[in-house]
């Protein structure tokens, strides 16, 4: 363990004066991962920077002489709390005084990389996993740095004294310190090589219930997002897109033929109309004038050779395919290809497109003249996205300045791979060579593509004698993720299919014989990973059918999981406790009860909805428990917002979300035919939090997999209906 | 009427039908209560025989652009096939939607047609007593006309109203993508004239 | 050009009669903490008060406003009620994301002037039209709650 805490040979920690005082430390994490780093030996101690490095651009903690701490996230800040989180594990071993601690986004580089993306992409619930050590390693060289230069001060052991809300204390002479008072002298030390980690059990303020630190900026309407940023001169842009959102930017998609450009021209505000690959780009003084002059575009469009495709053929397509063995992903035992016949039960489930459909639609300022770039926007991948931008404007990445703003929402939608918001601000800013906001509207963002796949799923199975399953066989057609980014020959490689098949290659039941096998369907319809990816389906197929099987059993829901996760012991506590919490098998009268289990990203759930279902199939909500072992919660009231979040996001998409595509066209286009769970709608939510220590697992997706299956598994209860295609709207009734 | 009364009077099934039929020959004569049963049960589910000249007003009144605002419940509905409002909107004390989200909070005094949100001055729902859901043309004429439920209108204001309420006309200017009441807005006078011409008969 | 009456201040706008409120908030005057999410009247991200009424600005012709006072959420923390609201947003970690919260905040402060000590049926009936995609309206409910008790 104490290994770990070691500065790997290529990590780095630069400390240095700020001018006025304080002190700013520059620490470098991300090589923690790289393959290419490799080597033992000795570690040197990192000496203090001289005149002229640049550690001043990669600063990520400032002690201002007020003693006031400004820690630079790297992370995203899409709503999941990374601003506080990440600053509390880092402010932990610095043994900072919390109330004085403030946050800011980091500048894009790579020092602020997490080890577990590589880069600065903010996804896979993979923040604070990735982040837990390299943030304390780093607090706790601060913390030594300021004490060394107490002692020196002091001309007392090091050993003597100890830290506690941003002072240095020495007990014996009876003085103290504060961190703003010594960070200057801090600043001239070594950066220890292995700072010492405290026990969990001294934490103060990993663990603690912290108030957001942006939490009153967004209650103000203070915070300032992508779509709110301003700079001089600024132009605003709104761009017709292809009705079908198919292939790649520039790639096959349909492309403008005709466009009726002085009816846009003559809108008062319109400065100019430019046709780029993205689409025909309307610019004007701001969103209304250009909003007005796109309506007047009337674009007709010339249909490339690709195929546009409808959901109802493509769910045939899907349902035929299903009959066809696919791409092996696992196989466990004697595998599963003999199911078939009498005493094989077996289950269809389909899924539809879905939109992320964040509340702050796509938005990117740019600014771009010849040899220079500067960009704006609310991102999960800045410096993907940053390298997009660079290549479309033939320019060095060096030369691109990129800021991440918060933003309002992403589940995903954010961290796109072919980072086409940016892409397309980036060939907006090209031609026009002037400072630019490029906006979505909610039509753009509900008809723009980039959806969570469409798939089906068949799930068959061979009871034994117990009621146990002996055999599974799990068959999923859908398009991959990795395919249809343009990496085609990845798509073919079990590892790239399995980012598809989350939820079934990682079963958690004990099945003796198991196999998974897969379609990748290449259907021309731009795909991207959604809050809690391929699990979004699979888990909800999985545990839809563990239900099936308990029944065919005649075994209670509850008692059958346990069964057959004896062997998986955080997983049957969190279901315990989320079976006591929900009075599992005594709801009151006329309400029923589904449960599911769901465990990645190094934490477990399990999730009990309580529901009726009337006489005309209306369906209500009553009540969601979730039970939630993450390891360690850094902040466990952000932790329980995160599952009550992805609770109503994954009942939203369940009961309502479909996008559904005719000749390539999404058919819907907002909150009205995309609706999404209204307060009315949304039940009691109670997160139980049953952590049992260690390294802390990723919350940010955990919540949404298996509660959708929860509920379909309580509709069943409550009227014996079995709805295996989602939204569950097709099938029961919701006002 | 004349069936009615034949139920009561005469042979209550045609002869010519039990002919082909004997077996029923012994219940050709039922008793008078049996008769009433019937007959009441006849009026509570035969198409009331309103008036033909309220007819095409009844068709007009119960189009989704008058009736989702003239509902019994209290809440308005929205769109042809009548769902019940979005967000939870309210009827509200005054039918002017819950206070704390008034109609007013999204509903202009004109169409919004960039956001395609219907609007007219005052736009509010009827009182309850212009509920005209689930009632027979009969008893919607009859409800029309109810000085005590119509808002103290006499028939000629009735007309006036119907002629010239901004909320009632914008049943005919309801913006893209909502259909139109049966009958153009001047057929619809001139029908409304026609009834009220023949003494406004349900 | 219409002349608006905004935070208690008048402001003759260069914009024409039917630009939506939002956008004269938003694009002319630089007031940005009222958010555009659907411009359809259909999330409430940019609930305003049109003399202290809720009202969604995004369908709001500027032009039809004349006399009446308008308020957003940069001047409702000047309000005792809109003061509590804010600070219970914060203490009870109500925001995630928070771009919807302009809006739930200006639709919570408009209930609780309204009614002091809603019920959960108020809180519905008052708070459906505002949608938040990171489905905080648990916390919604709760920092209602905590607001009316000190009311």
């Amino acid at each position: 363990m104490a290994a770990r805490d070691h500065w790997s040979r290529r990590e780095f920690l630069r400390v240095s004066a700020m001018a006025g005082g304080g002190l700013l430390a520059a620490c470098s994490f991300q090589q923690d991962s790289d393959p290419l780093a490799g080597g033992a030996g000795p570690e040197p101690e990192v000496p203090p920077p001289g005149p002229g490095d640049s550690w001043q651009a990669n600063a990520f903690v400032r002690i201002a002489p007020d003693n006031r701490i400004t820690i630079l996230v790297g992370s995203a800040e899409i709503g999941q709390g990374t601003s506080t989180a990440v600053p509390m594990m880092l402010a932990e071993e610095l043994d900072a005084d919390w109330s004085l601690v403030g946050w800011e986004q980091s500048p894009t580089a790579r020092d602020y990389a997490n080890p577990k993306t590589f880069s600065q992409l903010t996804a896979g619930s993979a923040t604070i996993v990735g982040l837990y050590r390299p943030q304390r390693r780093a607090g706790a060289a601060i913390r030594a740095m300021l004490v060394r230069a107490a002692a020196k001060r002091w001309g007392v052991s090091e050993d003597s004294l100890r830290t506690e809300a941003s002072r240095v204390i020495d007990d014996a002479g009876g003085r103290s310190a504060s961190y703003g008072e010594l960070a200057s002298e801090a600043a001239q030390q070594r950066a220890p090589t292995n700072p010492t980690l405290k026990n969990p059990a001294d934490f103060r303020i990993i663990g603690q219930a912290k108030r957001r630190l942006d939490g009153a900026d967004k209650a103000k309407g203070a915070t300032v997002f992508g779509s709110d940023f301003h700079i001089p001169g600024m132009l605003t842009a709104l761009i017709a897109r292809p009705p079908a959102p198919i292939g790649r930017l520039g790639s096959g998609a349909d492309t403008p033929e005709r466009w009726n450009h002085e009816a846009a021209l003559a809108v008062p505000g319109v400065e100019a109309v430019l046709a780029v690959d993205a689409g025909v780009v309307v610019v004007a003084q701001d969103f209304w004038a250009a909003k007005q002059g796109r309506d007047r575009l009337d674009v007709q469009w010339k249909r490339s050779s690709k195929p546009h495709i409808g959901s109802g053929e493509q769910r045939q397509r899907y349902t035929a395919k299903l009959d066809s063995p696919g791409l092996v992903l696992q196989r466990k035992g004697r595998g599963a290809q003999g199911l078939r016949g009498s005493g094989v039960i077996s289950a269809d489930y389909h899924f539809p497109y879905l939109a992320h459909a964040p509340m702050e639609p796509l938005n990117v300022v740019i600014d771009h003249a010849p040899g220079r770039c500067e960009i704006w926007t609310g991102t999960q991948w800045p410096d993907g996205d940053r390298g997009v931008a660079a290549r479309v404007l033939g320019m060095q990445t060096s030369q691109v300045k990129f800021h991440t703003l918060p933003s309002g929402g992403s589940f995903g939608r954010r961290a796109c791979s072919a980072h086409d918001f940016v892409d397309e601000a980036a060939q907006v800013a090209k031609v026009l060579q002037k400072p630019v906001k490029v906006l979505w509207t909610r039509e753009d963002d509900i008809r723009g593509g980039y959806y969570r796949p469409s798939a089906s799923c068949r799930l068959s199975a061979e009871l034994d004698t117990q009621g146990l399953p002996a055999s599974l066989s799990a068959r999923l057609v859908t398009q991959s993720l990795v395919g249809n980014i343009g990496l085609d020959e990845l798509a073919t490689l079990g590892g790239a299919e399995s980012n598809s098949a989350q939820g079934l290659t990682d079963l958690p039941y004990a099945i003796p014989n198991l196999l998974v096998d897969a379609h990748n369907s290449y259907d021309p319809v731009p795909v991207l990973w959604m809050r809690s990816v391929s699990a979004g389906f699979n888990v909800h197929a999985r545990e839809c059918f563990i239900d099936e099987l308990a029944q065919a059993a005649g075994q209670d829901p509850l008692q059958y999981r346990r069964r057959l996760l004896q062997a998986q012991p955080r997983l049957l506590a969190v279901l315990d406790a989320a079976a006591s919490a929900a009075g599992w098998g005594a709801p009151p009268a006329g309400h029923h009860q589904g449960i599911a289990v769901f465990s990645a990203y190094g934490s477990h759930i399990a999730q009990v909805v309580e529901a009726s279902v009337d006489e005309t199939s209306g369906l209500k909500l009553h009540r969601v428990v979730s039970a939630v072992d993450c390891g360690t919660a850094i902040n466990p009231d952000l932790l329980i917002a995160q599952i009550e979040s992805a609770v109503v996001f994954s009942l939203s998409s369940a009961m309502f979300g479909e996008i559904t595509l005719e000749d390539g066209v999404p058919q819907q286009s907002n909150f009205q035919d995309y609706p999404m769970l209204r307060m009315y709608q949304t039940p009691r939510i109670d997160t139980v939090l049953v952590n049992s220590g260690g390294e802390p697992g990723g919350v940010g997706e955990l919540g949404v997999p298996a509660v959708s299956a929860a509920l379909a598994n309580a509709i069943f209860a409550a009227s014996g209906q079995r709805i295996r295609e989602l939204p569950l709207r097709k099938h029961v009734r919701i006002e | 009427m004349r069936s009615i009364l034949s139920i009561i009077k005469g042979p209550f099934m045609p002869s010519s039908l039990f002919a082909k039929r004997s077996a029923y020959r012994g219940t050709a004569r039922t008793s008078l209560r049996a008769r009433l049963h019937v007959l009441v049960l006849l009026l509570l589910t035969l198409p009331a025989t309103a008036s033909p000249l309220f007819g095409p007003i009844a068709e007009v009144l119960r189009h989704p652009r008058c009736m989702n605002c003239h509902t019994v419940t209290d809440f308005p509905r929205q769109g042809d096939e009548r769902r019940r409002h979005a967000q939870l909107v309210m009827r509200g004390e005054d039918g002017h939607g819950a206070p704390t989200l008034p109609c007013a909070a999204c509903h202009q005094d004109t169409n919004i047609d960039h956001a395609g949100v219907p609007g007219a001055p005052h736009w509010h729902l009827a009182p309850l007593s212009m509920g005209w859901e689930g009632l027979t043309d009969t008893q919607l004429c009859q409800t029309l006309i109810d000085r005590s439920r119509n808002g103290d209108r006499s028939i000629d204001s009735l007309l006036e109203h119907m002629r010239s309420d901004p909320l009632v006309l914008w049943g005919w200017n309801p913006g893209a993508g909502r259909t139109l009441p049966p009958l153009t807005h001047p057929q619809f006078m001139d029908a409304l004239q026609a009834w009220r011409a023949a003494g406004a008969p349900c | 050009m219409p002349t608006i009456r905004i935070n208690g201040a008048d402001h003759a706008v260069d914009a024409p009669q039917d630009k939506p409120l939002l956008w004269v908030l938003r694009d002319d005057l630089r007031l940005t903490g009222t958010k555009y999410g659907c411009g359809r009247a259909l999330c409430g991200a940019c609930t305003v008060h049109v003399d202290g009424q809720p009202a969604r600005a995004c369908v709001l012709p500027c032009g039809t406003l004349g006399e009446r006072e308008v308020t957003t959420v940069e001047a409702i923390g000047g309000s005792e009620i809109g003061r509590r609201v804010q600070q219970a947003w914060a203490e009870m970690n109500v925001p995630q994301c928070g771009y919807c919260q302009s809006g739930q905040v200006m639709a919570a402060a408009a209930l609780l002037e309204r009614i002091p000590h809603p019920t959960d049926r108020d809180i519905d009936q008052a708070m459906s039209g505002n949608l938040c995609r990171c489905g905080m309206y648990t916390r919604i409910r709760a920092a209602i709650h905590r607001v009316a008790e000190g009311l």
